[in-house]
């Protein structure tokens, strides 16, 4: 069955790929990099096949295809593949642009200064693995930009240290390094009835992924709404009405669940507008404790 | 579900969901890992450029030209630019112009030239001079001059040269009067708030000549500022101080029949013989009705200019009355045309000696105003001032004591009597005046027209 999966996924997408390796080929100027048509097309079937589904169609794959950004993909798998003129163009772009990046995410110069030589080094393949040099510009896909990808792996990064060094900190660290290693607070949930916790819990459950990425980022990060609107692509009074009509669509599930669990109405109002934070705090506790199983990323056999 | 513990998407899945790049099914799922992994949450928040890319831009707002509301107010706003520049232009040619056609008209009549010996009939050459360093002299420092030379006249000569010139020179009278004044007392008449103590010092000295020399004798006499355009030198002859050159023209015509039953008595106090009415053009008599003032004119002068300046002076002072009119208020006052206005905080008072006197600097110092003159009563309504004497001397400024004008209130052919005592004006139209003969007269419009009850 897997087999059969892979046969079809190569289908479809080896007649997207040869649909449109040639105009993406001219619009990378790979051939500028020695880069022949045949490599480029490998590159394409490969992409195609870590990210279209199973039951892709030509036409879902044509899209993907058509989205890559090739003319970056191109450069960097010519970094990766140690060609100086490649190496030439990607410093004149991006070699400032990492140490800004990277100033911009840790906002303090050691640490940027830091992860720029990092990140530098691991895109440059200093880093050996298996006895080859592996450039970490080799895992590009041209999803997205590759100035916008060099951003998200400084901060995975950035993330990682620090948030691996939070773990580590000890009493006395924290008191020396302040608020920012901190121990992360600790909610205070009222001695609600479990009844409304459950109840929570369902009505998150039935909310759209975007819905409950708002809740979460709104309630656990404690971002705000137009930083919520950026993320999402709209703006910030869209993420207004999307959070308000979000919370009284959870409420309103939560009283239905809470009469169904056998309390009468207006117990159900009481329970929930007795406090009213404690509703927010029965959210925050949902969803953070959401326990089914599901990997992001399908495996492949 | 997912859980936190799911593998995390990779760079590009993340990259591409910030920049909008993703399908909609990975979209989905990429949600569904964020909404319950807080780490890539963060690295989602981290890799946001902090410009606002991916916000709607409003809508650009529309250029200025597009909002009639901008366009309609920078025409109306031009407009009213334009207007005013032309109205200031206006008003300053045609206030030296008058002063200068004034001169003019003086010195047609006077004949003389600055020598002291009359010029013989139809030697104008210099009259011409006279009139051309008149002009040129148009300043104050010229009429200060003409005015010290009218001093030196006998006594009898400078009533006929002056009634003959108030002729002239008065009617329309009352612009013209405050036009002239304004130009002969310009250079006196200066705003000084600003002057230091020295300066005011120098400035009344300056004034004080003026003000004692005669020009406003006793009882007082408005017409100082039209004294002062008098041509220099004025030697006239025992005959009459304007005769020679222009004997045997023709009186100018009569004037135009009042415009208005506004009037404004200008009377010289001691024998009642010059009275003017503003209507009145060139001298002439004019009859008024009973509830106005009564007018009484001199016998038309035996010496005038020609009547074409004449006229012409006529015209343009009716004009210019016309358009001062304009800016006075209800009541008909005109305003005055200096631009050096006092400053309308001054304080105003008598003296213990009946000087009145003004303030600059709030009681810091004060100035003798009509120096010559003694008060016993005062009162002040924002920038108009009325001042009370003896012998029915009651005085009224418009424009803060730049100029003056005097009032004698009338009734049915009944004037006032006795000193005036005591002057009050609720605002600028109603007052009231009490005389030391015990009579009340009131006014519903500024001083226009007196009832006495």
């Amino acid at each position: 069955m897997a087999g059969l999966t892979q046969t079809a996924i190569r289908r479809e997408l080896s007649a997207a790929v040869s649909a449109c390796a040639s105009g993406l080929f001219e619009t990378a100027n790979a051939a500028s990099f020695g880069i022949a048509i045949s490599e480029f097309e490998s590159w394409l079937v490969a992409i195609g096949q870590k990210y279209l589904p199973a039951d892709c169609s030509q036409r879902d794959a044509e899209d993907l295809l058509g989205s890559l950004r090739v003319a970056d993909l191109t450069l960097a798998r010519a970094c990766a593949a140690g060609q100086e003129r490649a190496w030439e163009q990607f410093m004149a772009r991006f070699r400032e642009l990492l140490y800004d990046i990277a100033l911009k995410i840790s906002r303090e110069s050691s640490q940027a200064k830091d992860l720029a030589d990092s990140i530098y080094a691991e895109l440059y393949g200093l880093n050996e693995r298996e006895g080859e040099r592996v450039s970490k510009l080799s895992y590009y896909m041209g999803r997205g930009s590759l100035e916008g990808w060099l951003r998200t792996v400084i901060s995975q990064e950035f993330v990682n240290r620090y948030r691996s060094t939070k773990r580590l900190v000890s009493l006395e660290g924290e008191e020396e390094e302040g608020s920012q290693f901190a121990a992360p607070e600790r909610i205070e949930s009222a001695p609600a009835d479990s009844r409304v916790e459950v109840a929570v819990a369902q009505g998150l459950s039935t909310l759209d992924p975007e819905s409950r990425f708002i809740l979460s980022a709104y309630y656990l990060d404690g971002r705000k709404l137009a930083e919520i609107g950026r993320m999402l692509g709209f703006h910030e009074a869209t993420a207004s009405r999307k959070l308000e009509r979000i919370t009284k669509a959870l409420r309103k599930v939560v009283l239905e669940g809470l009469i169904q669990r056998g309390m009468t109405e207006r117990q159900a109002e009481e329970a929930l507008e007795a406090d009213v934070r404690d509703f927010q705090v029965n959210v925050r506790e949902a969803l953070l404790q959401e326990k089914d199983v599901s990997t992001f990323k399908k495996r492949r056999s | 579900m997912q859980t936190a513990d799911a593998a995390h998407p990779d760079a590009d899945l993340l990259t591409a969901f910030v920049e909008q790049l993703l399908m909609p099914r990975e979209r989905e799922q990429l949600l569904a890992h964020l909404a319950v992994c807080p780490d890539c949450r963060e690295v989602i928040g981290l890799v946001l450029p902090e410009t606002p890319e991916l916000v709607v831009q409003p809508a650009p707002k529309p250029a200025f030209w597009r909002w009639p509301v901008l366009r309609w107010g920078t025409v109306a706003a031009s407009v009213v630019i334009i207007v005013g520049a032309v109205t200031v232009g206006l008003r300053e040619r045609t206030g030296n112009k008058s002063v200068t056609e004034y001169i003019h008209v003086a010195v047609q009549k006077s004949g003389h030239s600055a020598s002291t010996q009359p010029s013989a009939p139809g030697d104008t050459s210099r009259s011409n001079d006279v009139i051309s360093e008149n002009r040129s002299a148009t300043g104050a420092s010229g009429l200060k001059s003409a005015q010290i030379r009218y001093e030196k006249l006998p006594e009898d000569q400078k009533v006929a040269a002056r009634a003959e010139l108030d002729k002239l020179t008065m009617s329309p009278a009352p612009a013209a009067r405050a036009e002239i004044g304004q130009a002969a007392m310009g250079n006196a008449v200066r705003d000084t708030s600003a002057m230091s103590k020295e300066e005011l010092s120098r400035f009344a000295a300056e004034r004080a000549p003026q003000q004692k020399s005669g020009w406003l004798v006793e009882p007082v006499d408005p017409h100082h500022a039209l004294n002062a355009a008098l041509p220099k030198p004025l030697e006239v002859s025992k005959e009459s101080p304007l005769v020679s050159d222009v004997r045997g023209i023709p009186p100018p015509p009569p004037p135009p029949p009042p415009s208005s039953a506004n009037e404004v008595v200008v009377v010289k106090q001691d024998e009642d013989k010059f009275a003017y009415s503003q209507n009145s053009a060139l001298g002439g008599t004019a009859k008024k009705s009973a509830t106005e003032h009564e007018v009484q004119a001199l016998p038309a002068p035996q010496l005038q200019a020609s009547s074409e300046v004449v006229a012409s002076t006529a015209r343009h002072t009716e004009s210019k009355a016309k358009e001062l009119r304009k800016d006075s208020d209800a009541s008909g006052f005109v305003a005055g045309q200096s631009s050096d206005v006092f400053d309308m905080s001054q304080d105003w008072r008598i003296a213990t000696d009946g000087e009145l006197q003004r303030s600059p600097d709030k009681g810091k110092s004060w100035l003798p105003v009509m120096a010559a003159a003694k008060f016993r009563s005062l009162a002040v309504v924002g920038t108009e001032v009325w001042v009370g004497g003896a012998k029915r001397l009651l005085m009224h400024s418009i424009d803060a004591g730049q100029s003056w004008m005097n009032i004698v209130p009338k009734d049915k052919n009944v004037s006032l009597t006795g000193d005036v005592v005591s002057i009050r004006f609720a605002d600028q139209k109603k007052g009231s005046v009490v005389t030391s003969s015990g009579e009340t007269w009131t006014t519903e419009d500024g001083g226009q027209n007196w009832r006495k009850p």
